[in-house]
């Protein structure tokens, strides 16, 4: 997801148009689709053009794809907010476009867009769930085979709410301490 | 040979002509100081000589390569022109240490130990040696700057380009970093510097430019122009601000 998300930001931001618009295309289709229809596009319909995955790939690609886009939009908002005289510093010091994005634009575009990536990042976690609806095997999936062959619903979801519950916990534990170590060098 | 020569420059920015038939030239070793009011299109003139801003009409050549020339790359270019901007622009998520070895690492591939070596003695230099694990935020404002200029020399430039570099500090300050320029003067490094330290121009620079308008209104020896200017909109600037 984050890799799609460099990519498709460093790309959203270059100067060729054919990258920029391909970018643009891509983000705004999966940004602006719900991720159930690529999780169902992806397992029922690529088959018909014989691109066969298992459900859980087909869920876990659609899923990518989806808050990718998310990311690229999320990070292109970093990138801009880089100051210009960071760019003019840079090019002045004669490093390529490419050592300018790795090196100076996206560590900075990076700890900008830090909180509204682990956001992303959640929603993903949380976003699993739907994968269910193809038969992948994950937490709300096998929760939902137990209910029904035992009709316990209330003391299931519960449950698997709290698993959800715990891993989104771990998980913006980590985040925070990200944001307060790359805090550190502060402005 | 010239160092910097620029003939009949031209920019506009859309409707805005901002250079208006510049012709300048600059000896190694000289110090080149430019003054006149905000927009005269100061910091425009430097912008040109690295391609930081294109030009539309004349030439610039710098160290016998031209600006306009599509042969000459960005990097031949920037390799010889050292810069340091009004406000720093250092790399907030690099410490001193590294804004100053990033070039020397990336542009001319020097290895990591012999970067270092050459980037604390250029903070040595600056008088920030003990500075260099700091943040740019751990840091003053003169302190940034005088990194920056490390940063700039790091790279050994032929010339070295200041656009305002004491304009955003503190007056109590400025005089940190103005120490630096004069070292470097005295050391015979080829600057240009656009600035509105008037004792600066007059006592450290070797030749003397006030723009208005996008012209050149005026040049010539520092202290001829600021004890006795010719034109009027020269005497009009001088009495404002000295």
């Amino acid at each position: 997801m984050l890799l799609v998300g460099i990519v498709g930001a460093a790309m959203r931001t270059s100067k060729s148009a054919p990258a920029r618009g391909f970018a643009t295309a891509f983000a705004e289709f999966f940004r602006n689709t719900p991720p159930l229809v690529h999780i169902f596009f992806a397992y029922f319909a690529l088959p018909v053009v014989g691109i066969k995955l298992p459900a859980f790939v087909a869920g876990t690609l659609a899923l990518v794809f989806y808050q990718g886009a998310i990311a690229i939009e999320i990070l292109r908002a970093g990138i801009e907010a880089v100051p210009k005289g960071q760019f003019e510093a840079a090019s002045a010091l004669g490093l390529s476009g490419f050592e300018q994005f790795r090196s100076i634009v996206m560590p900075q575009a990076f700890r900008i867009s830090l909180p509204a990536l682990g956001n992303n990042l959640i929603s993903l976690l949380k976003n699993t769930s739907l994968i269910s609806a193809i038969g992948a095997i994950e937490i709300t999936g096998v929760a939902n085979d137990i209910i029904a062959i035992r009709l316990t619903s209330a003391e299931l979801y519960l449950t698997i709410g709290g698993f959800y519950l715990v891993l989104v916990f771990i998980l913006s534990g980590i985040l925070r301490s990200t944001e307060a170590r790359l805090a550190r060098y502060g402005t | 040979m010239t160092m910097v020569a620029m003939s009949h420059v031209r920019k506009a920015f859309g409707s805005n002509e901002v250079l208006k038939d510049i012709s300048l030239a600059v000896d190694p070793g000289e110090v080149c100081c430019i003054i006149g009011p905000s927009g005269s299109g100061k910091s425009t003139v430097l912008r040109c000589i690295n391609r930081l801003v294109s030009i539309d009409g004349g030439e610039v050549i710098v160290d016998g390569l031209s600006v306009t020339d599509p042969k000459v790359k960005d990097v031949d270019l920037r390799r010889r022109v050292g810069m340091v901007f009004q406000q720093f622009n250092l790399f907030p998520h690099m410490t001193a240490l590294q804004n100053v070895t990033l070039a020397p690492r990336k542009v001319r591939g020097l290895a990591g130990a012999r970067a270092e070596e050459t980037a604390m003695r250029l903070l040595a230099k600056v008088g920030l040696k003990e500075k260099a694990q700091q943040y740019p935020a751990q840091l003053s404002g003169g302190q940034q700057q005088r990194v920056a200029i490390a940063r700039a020399l790091a790279m050994e430039p032929k010339v070295m380009l200041f656009d305002e570099a004491t304009s955003a500090l503190d007056p109590e300050i400025t005089g940190e970093v103005l120490g630096v320029m004069r070292d470097l003067a005295a050391e015979h490094t080829t600057m240009i510097v656009v600035t509105h330290e008037m004792g600066f121009a007059r006592e450290v620079g070797t030749q003397l430019v006030f723009m208005d308008g996008g012209v050149i209104v005026e040049e010539g020896a520092p202290r001829a122009i600021f004890e006795n200017p010719q034109a009027e909109r020269t005497k009009a600037f001088l009495s404002k601000v000295l």
